[in-house]
């Protein structure tokens, strides 16, 4: 078997560290928003249901209601903070031969997917996202389902150019016998 | 009416031999037993109705057994097979008919298995596998071997025929080699699977054996004692029999099971393993073993994504190492312990044969012999703060809310050693090395092993980093293979610049394929 090993020095590779990430769009953050505070807000009105009604109405129901509406109330109150608070740290960047998106509030993680190995690509829409012309790109590598490369709140128009742009990678999508 | 032992590319719709009645019948058998493992409670509820009444239950066994049998029949006169030059067609099925159409260049691989039932007539399951889904995977049953050999030289050889079409040079240099004589690697005897029965748990081939079996096993366990003139319900009673007696029992007890569980695991790994061949042909390994169902696992060694050299702790002391070569596991994500035909692994062999076998398979590999670098010891800190200590502290609170606040302290500070023994055992045994081709990773807790793969077999990669990884310029990586993920804690950014960048510049600008 032919193979070439040249000897690579690591400061002349190129860098994940040095790319320059663009920003997911205003909108899906918003989106996202507005989805997170909803379902806050259901909560709220559960939990006083759960305080108000319920202890008249069936007594017995009276504390696990409490219990399970402050813990809804609970989960849904954290991940609306960490939705806030970490949705404009979502990022991507395209370079000629990989995609990057990175993510991440507490724990950053850039996810780093070489075009060359991605096996299909699909574009995915929402019915919000289709009002707000958002657009999720998924890449599939032979990685498995659990790895599935994902960029969500793309521009609908940015997402059909990203795929183009992979479907034309001559390497990508190649198929595989 | 039967299959002659030629290959036969003519273009009729062809039967196979009627031995293959006997391998519906097995077929649908094994699928009922494992239905009817849930309703082994109700049977016994009704048991005593169903032999109070034997005049209804026997003929109703007997029906149900023709029943199979006239299914098995059935299934077996509407199988047919067709055979062109360059596809393979079968129609099966008598409530469900499926044609399958299956073109060689798209047989990804090709395995022969022969249940205990077809070795007296030399017949054989051939099952041809695709790339993709399950769905589209066909098997020849009941074929003659040395027709089965003949067809898969025919397959092999349109697939040759086909890669030298679609791409150059590579595929050329395989395809001489891809026909080419076997070279048998390595042999394992019955004395090295008495060896891996013993240090790894290879209970569940024996237990998925005898599962039917279990109930009634489980039942005489008693009564064998009591006939032998052991009283369990006595002799564990501490009333009677004072602690020390009731440990020492226990004590006794327990080294029995793990005799009885030991000697399982070893039958489990004859049953698997026995008479194992590991040979090679041109660039193809193929492995062949089992005492009852022979089954031969080819592995082409372009698939091949990763190689693991694991070492148990009773392996270290036996020094003794279970090699895998590991594959495209996509889709296909296995039973716990069941050996898919994903992996391919060599059982129990010493360490310089393990070695010698990784660089036959990946030339130049350094596998357990790289330079490894341990990883930050930062990573027993988090694992302290973020494991071990919340532990501690919920059990300590249970214990103080139940007894005293003494025992509560005792009881957490166990946990808290304990944790710092587990921790200190797994960092010691973290280890990463990269070269310019292949990257290393050693793990463990008491036992140890070394994963190695070739840098363009890389699918995906991430870096992540924490609040706390960032103050100490530390991140953790993963690397996506097709044949799974292997990842890398606490290492310093610099050396994870090399192995993520690097990885993706070879990957990248290669141009090599991952499979």
């Amino acid at each position: 078997m032919e193979f070439n090993n040249a000897a690579l020095s690591p400061d002349s590779l190129p860098q994940i560290s040095q790319l320059s990430f663009s920003p997911v769009e205003a909108d899906y953050i918003k989106v996202r928003r507005i989805i997170t505070s909803t379902v806050v807000v259901v909560c709220l009105a559960l939990l006083a249901v759960a305080w108000l009604i319920i202890p008249d109405w069936v007594s017995a129901a009276e504390i696990p209601a409490k219990i399970v509406s402050a813990v809804l109330l609970g989960i849904s109150l954290i991940i609306a903070i960490y939705c806030w608070l970490a949705d404009p740290k979502k990022c991507f960047a395209l370079r000629d031969h990989d995609l990057s998106y990175q993510s991440g509030l507490i724990v950053r993680k850039t996810i780093t997917q070489p075009i060359t190995r991605v096996q299909h690509i699909e574009v995915k829409q929402g019915p919000i996202e289709r009002r707000y012309n958002l657009a999720c790109l998924l890449a599939y590598s032979a990685g498995g389902h659990m790895h599935t490369f994902v960029i969500p709140g793309l521009r609908f128009e940015e997402a059909k150019q990203m795929r183009a742009f992979i479907l034309d990678h001559k390497e990508a999508v190649r198929d595989e016998q | 009416m039967s299959s002659e032992p030629i290959a036969h590319n003519d273009g009729e719709w062809h039967r196979i031999s009627p031995i293959a009645v006997v391998f519906f019948l097995a077929k649908t058998l094994k699928q009922l037993g494992g239905q009817f493992i849930y309703l082994v409670p109700a049977f016994l509820v009704l048991g005593n109705s169903i032999k109070e009444n034997p005049g209804v239950t026997i003929p109703g066994l007997l029906g149900l057994l023709l029943l199979l049998i006239g299914f098995a029949v059935a299934s077996f006169l509407v199988y047919r097979y067709r055979l062109t030059d360059d596809t393979i067609e079968i129609r099966s099925g008598i409530f469900n008919k499926t044609q399958t159409h299956l073109p060689f260049t798209r047989i990804q691989n090709i395995r022969f298995e022969q249940p205990i039932y077809y070795r007296i007539s030399d017949y054989c399951c051939m099952q041809l596998d695709t790339a993709g889904s399950a769905k589209n995977e066909a098997k020849l049953i009941a074929i003659k071997m040395d027709h089965a050999v003949a067809l898969k030289e025919t397959i092999l050889g349109a697939r040759a025929e086909e890669a030298t079409l679609k791409d150059g040079a590579n595929s050329k240099a395989e395809e001489p080699q891809a026909l080419a004589d076997e070279v048998v690697l390595n042999r394992r005897s019955v004395m090295d699977l008495v060896i891996h029965g013993l240090t790894n748990n290879r209970i569940w081939i024996f237990l998925g054996a005898a599962a039917p079996l279990f109930d009634e096993f489980a039942d005489s366990i008693g009564s064998a004692f009591s006939y032998i003139g052991i009283d369990l319900q006595q002799l564990f009673d501490v009333d009677s029999q004072g602690y020390a007696v009731v440990a020492l029992a226990a004590l006794s007890f327990t080294m029995i099971a793990m005799m009885i569980l030991a000697l399982f695991s070893v039958a489990g790994s004859i049953l698997t393993y026995y008479g194992y061949t590991l040979s090679r042909a041109g660039n193809r390994y193929i492995r062949r073993s089992g005492l009852l169902t022979k089954h031969e696992v080819a592995l082409p060694l372009r698939r091949l994504q990763s190689i693991e050299f694991k070492q148990d702790w009773l392996d270290l002391v036996l020094k003794r190492v279970n090699l895998t070569f590991k594959q495209n596991q996509t889709g296909n994500p296995g039973q716990p312990g069941v050996e898919s035909n994903s992996k391919l692994i060599v059982p129990s062999v010493y360490p310089d044969e393990a070695y010698d076998l990784a660089n036959d398979a990946m030339p130049g590999t350094q596998l357990n012999r790289a330079a490894f670098k341990s990883i930050h010891s930062r990573f027993m800190i988090s694992k302290m703060l973020f494991l071990w200590i919340p532990i501690s502290l919920l059990a300590s609170a249970v214990v103080w809310l139940n007894t005293d606040w003494l025992k509560a302290i005792e009881v957490g500070a166990a946990i808290v050693a304990l944790g710092a023994l587990v921790s200190y055992l797994r960092w010691r045994r973290w280890g990463f090395s990269g070269d310019e081709q292949f990257v290393y990773v050693r793990k463990g807790f008491i036992g140890v092993s070394y994963k190695c793969f070739e840098r363009h077999k890389l699918q995906q990669i991430s870096q992540s980093q924490s609040w706390f990884m960032r103050r100490r310029n530390l991140c953790k990586i993963q690397f996506v293979l097709a044949s799974g993920s292997i990842s890398i804690p606490y290492l310093p950014v610099a050396d994870a610049v090399d192995l993520v960048d690097g990885s993706l510049f070879i990957t990248e600008s290669s141009g090599k394929s991952w499979m």
